[in-house]
């Protein structure tokens, strides 16, 4: 399922939250109705967790993750480190990353299995990013524009890539990454698909102005109508049981 | 790769090791070795991965580097992790086309791609590619040996000698011959050591030379090179001293704990290494010592010790294996012209003139401005600069045109009063004012007037002088210089520097002796000390000392007090009691001071107290 969410009166929900296959991390607002959202989506699943990182808002453009692991930039406080890691499952890979482009979120796109990044990032960077996130990492760029991270969604269903993607590059893309992509926009035509969307295999939030062709865009391409955590269960139950008795 | 491909059709390859006869007898019927020429272009390309040849009809391509076509996702995915398709994405980035994999094999820095790894470490390379195409390179690494049908056989000249000059003579041809001749019967297991050391990164084999493969070998890598910046850490400390981060600690601890690895590896190979054939080093010089250290298995003098005749990368095992196999190729080319007069001619024009000497800038300078200016004048000016007040004087006689007023041909505009004043010549200064030379003329740029740029206070105060003497000589208001210094008022002024200083002295002195009297002495009297002053105080005893600051009223209770205990005491030793507490001396033996008996210890201190 496909959300509209408001942050404090912003539309660029993927700069105050990140959200993956095992947790989500929202920023702490002034009020909870950006959190509830997320809540009453996600909570029976994964872990919603309220955070900041190195005392801003901005988490979503400051961090990177996946199922498998979480990076922060060097600005990320102790505290901060300390209780991300208290609130996330065990098998999540918590690493801060010395790294001169610290706007991690901007840098890296990622699903489970590839990440692509701004191709300045350090070699040991990509070494961690490899390492963590247990993906195999591309240094791309996304319709010519090196902050990969702000003009791309991905998810092992799909991605949504920059409006202006030339089919050729979004073929390179999509053989890279093996997943379909689409050019698309969000908030009623911003080209910042990461800032005004976030998504897992299962759910995506897009910002107060998307329109419903833009969601309805988001829903086909990451495979959302009946994509629910259940969805394989519930189909196949019939079918296992019929088998086991 | 490309260009390996494109030596093997001009050139046919072989094994240093398995050289097949016939050509090693060829070799033999000519004994006259010919140099190796500048103009060789078959310098080894660096190795790369695997590529595929270009099949049109797989699915998707590289647009970045150029619409390549990959027939497996496998293979194109090593291409986009690999450092062409990197550096043509940076290319990109910057607006640039791409370069095609041979341009940028051609490309022998890495640095670009590895800024932070590489930079540190391509001072001291012997050779590079571009260079010895361009001809500009004297010397080729290899040494030919002609075959007899036009062709001859290209050997890395590191092989058979260290030094170049060993080379250059022909007689050694027959030497080279009976080497190779040696390595193609090989009978007791040979090795060759191959060692690299580059930006914390080392790499060491030793290398079967039979079958050309690993006998043992070891990489380390270390975090010592300073990111963005480039350069060893050490180098940096030597340079502009120690640098006090985290990070530099850090570097220096690992640079200190690479160089121990390396030399307990060192002494573990110790055998393989003094049994190696050759032993090939790739080490900057700063690093040298690293290897070669005192009780190690490496002399630097040693014969043994050569440097690889080509461009390395990044010392990894992988690049160790690559530099084996090139060294051991033996190349055989199509014989060049043989070099006569005309040619060595040639290749001597070619060599790059010898350098023009430098020029400092400041010879520039005075080049440019001494163009149509009096000699003389100059000489003049240099001998104001220096403050030479004879010499200058005695040129000024000697030459009657000279006028001190006139400018220097400078931006600034100097004049020699400036010169005068910023150099410090306080008598040079006032010889000039008195030649008549303008104080109130500025400086072009800044309007400086000469004694705004005066540099000393004894120079300053010259001027002053002078104003003294000459109050109505120039407007000294448009000159800033402030007001007259006559001799009176120097003498004011010293008076009364003498007097501060006095002052100074004097309040030094009270402070320090009432840090003394603060401090307690502990035993006063003990000690006679030879210095009367100090100790005068100390001897007082502590009822005089206490009674120093009190008026003479509360003195004389003081003493009143004191008299009334003494006859106290008194009166209780004649009644046999304790001179202290007052009790019966009956049946213990008392203690005895002065007149006075007490009971105890306490009563003694006690009674001593009261009454001092």
């Amino acid at each position: 399922m496909a959300v509209r969410a408001q942050f404090e009166n912003s539309n660029d929900i993927g700069v105050f939250s990140r959200l993956t296959n095992s947790y989500g991390l929202v920023a702490i607002g002034g009020s909870e109705n950006f959190y509830s959202v997320f809540e009453s989506e996600l909570s029976d699943v994964i872990p919603v967790v309220h955070t900041s990182i190195g005392g801003t808002r901005i988490i979503g453009r400051l961090t990177a993750g996946n199922r498998h692991g979480l990076l922060l930039p060097n600005t990320t406080t102790d505290q901060e480190l300390q209780h991300i890691r208290n609130s996330l499952p065990d098998t999540v890979a918590i690493q801060r990353v010395e790294e001169r482009l610290s706007a991690l979120g901007n840098v890296i796109a990622c699903n489970d299995y590839v990440a692509l990044v701004h191709p300045d990032v350090d070699r040991e960077t990509e070494e961690i990013i490899a390492d963590v996130l247990k993906v195999e990492v591309f240094r791309q760029t996304v319709a010519g524009n090196v902050l990969v991270g702000s003009y791309c969604a991905l998810s092992n269903q799909g991605g949504i890539v920059h409006p202006k993607t030339s089919v050729e590059d979004q073929d390179e893309l999509s053989s890279l990454l093996q997943i379909p992509l689409v050019a698309g926009t969000v908030n009623r035509g911003s080209d910042l698909i990461g800032a005004g969307l976030v998504v897992n295999d299962w759910s995506a939030f897009a910002g107060l102005d998307t329109t419903s062709t833009e969601l309805s865009v988001i829903e086909s391409i990451f495979k959302l109508q009946d994509a629910q955590p259940t969805y394989i269960v519930n189909q196949m139950r019939d079918s296992l049981i019929d088998s086991m008795a | 790769m490309s260009t390996q491909r494109r030596n093997a059709e001009n050139s046919k390859c072989f094994q240093l090791f398995a050289l097949p006869s016939d050509i090693l007898a060829s070799v033999t019927e000519n004994t006259q070795v010919v140099e190796g020429l500048p103009g060789i272009s078959t310098l080894p390309s660096v190795a790369k991965p695997e590529q595929p040849c270009i099949q049109p009809t797989s699915t998707s391509g590289c647009s970045t580097c150029g619409g390549l076509q990959f027939p497996s996702s496998e293979e194109m995915r090593t291409h986009y992790k690999s450092d062409w398709h990197r550096y043509n994405i940076k290319r990109k980035v910057r607006g640039q086309g791409p370069v095609s994999e041979e341009q940028f094999d051609d490309l022998t820095e890495v640095s670009s791609i590895e800024a932070s790894d590489e930079e540190d470490d391509e001072e001291d390379r012997p050779t590079h590619p571009d260079m010895i195409k361009a001809g500009s390179m004297p010397d080729s690494p290899f040494v030919m040996l002609p075959l007899g049908n036009e062709e001859c056989l290209l050997v890395y000249k590191q092989i058979f000698s260290s030094s170049k000059r060993d080379m250059k003579r022909t007689d050694n041809a027959a030497l080279i011959v009976e080497r190779l001749r040696k390595y193609q019967s090989l009978q007791q297991p040979t090795h060759w050591t191959l060692l690299m050391l580059a930006a914390g990164h080392f790499a060491g084999t030793v290398v079967n030379c039979k079958d050309g493969t690993a006998i043992v070998h070891k990489t380390f890598h270390r975090y010592t090179t300073r990111r963005k910046q480039g350069g060893a850490q050490s180098s940096n400390d030597q340079a502009k001293g120690k640098a006090n981060s985290a990070g530099a600690g850090l570097r220096r601890y690992n640079e200190q704990a690479l160089q121990k690895e390396i030399r307990d590896l060192l002494v573990e190979w110790k055998d393989y290494l003094s049994t190696s054939d050759l032993i090939f080093i790739r080490a900057p010089a700063a690093s040298r010592k690293v290897l070669f250290f005192d009780g190690g298995p490496l002399d630097a003098g040693h014969d043994r010790i050569r440097s690889f005749p080509f461009t390395t990368r990044r010392p990894t095992f992988s690049e160790l294996m690559r530099c084996f196999k090139e060294l051991t190729t033996i190349r055989i080319e199509r014989l060049p012209e043989i070099p006569d007069v005309h040619a060595t001619s040639q290749s001597e024009a070619l060599r790059p003139k010898p350098r023009p000497k430098p020029v400092s800038p400041e010879a520039v300078k005075d080049n440019e401005t001494t163009a149509g200016i009096d000699p003389l004048f100059l000489k003049l000016a240099d001998f104001c600069k220096r403050g030479k007040l004879e010499l200058f004087q005695s040129h000024l006689k000697a030459n009657e045109g000279l006028n001190v007023k006139t400018r220097l041909p400078d931006e600034a505009g100097t004049s020699l009063l400036h010169l005068a004043a910023t150099n410090g010549c306080s008598e040079m200064v006032n010889a000039l004012l008195s030649l008549g030379a303008d104080p109130t003329m500025g400086s072009e740029k800044r309007n400086l007037k000469p004694y705004d740029v005066a540099q000393s206070k004894d120079t300053r105060d010259a001027f002053r002088r002078f104003v003294a003497s000459q109050p109505d000589m120039w407007d000294w208001k448009q000159a800033h210089v402030p007001g007259p210094l006559t001799p009176e008022m120097e003498q004011q002024q010293k008076e009364k520097e003498k007097e501060k200083k006095k002052k100074m002295k004097d309040k030094q002195k009270a402070y320090k002796s009432s840090k003394e009297a603060a401090t307690p002495v502990p035993e006063p009297v003990l000690v006679p000390a030879p210095s009367s002053k100090k100790t005068a105080l100390s001897k007082l005893t502590k009822s005089e000392r206490e009674s120093i600051g009190m008026t003479a009223e509360r003195r004389a209770r003081l003493d009143r007090e004191k008299r009334a205990l003494a006859a106290e005491a008194r009166i209780r030793v004649m009644q046999n009691q304790c001179g202290a507490c007052g009790k019966s001396l009956v049946g213990i033996t008392p203690f005895e001071k002065l007149q006075f008996r007490y009971c105890s210890m306490p009563c003694v201190t006690k009674h001593q107290i009261l009454t001092s």
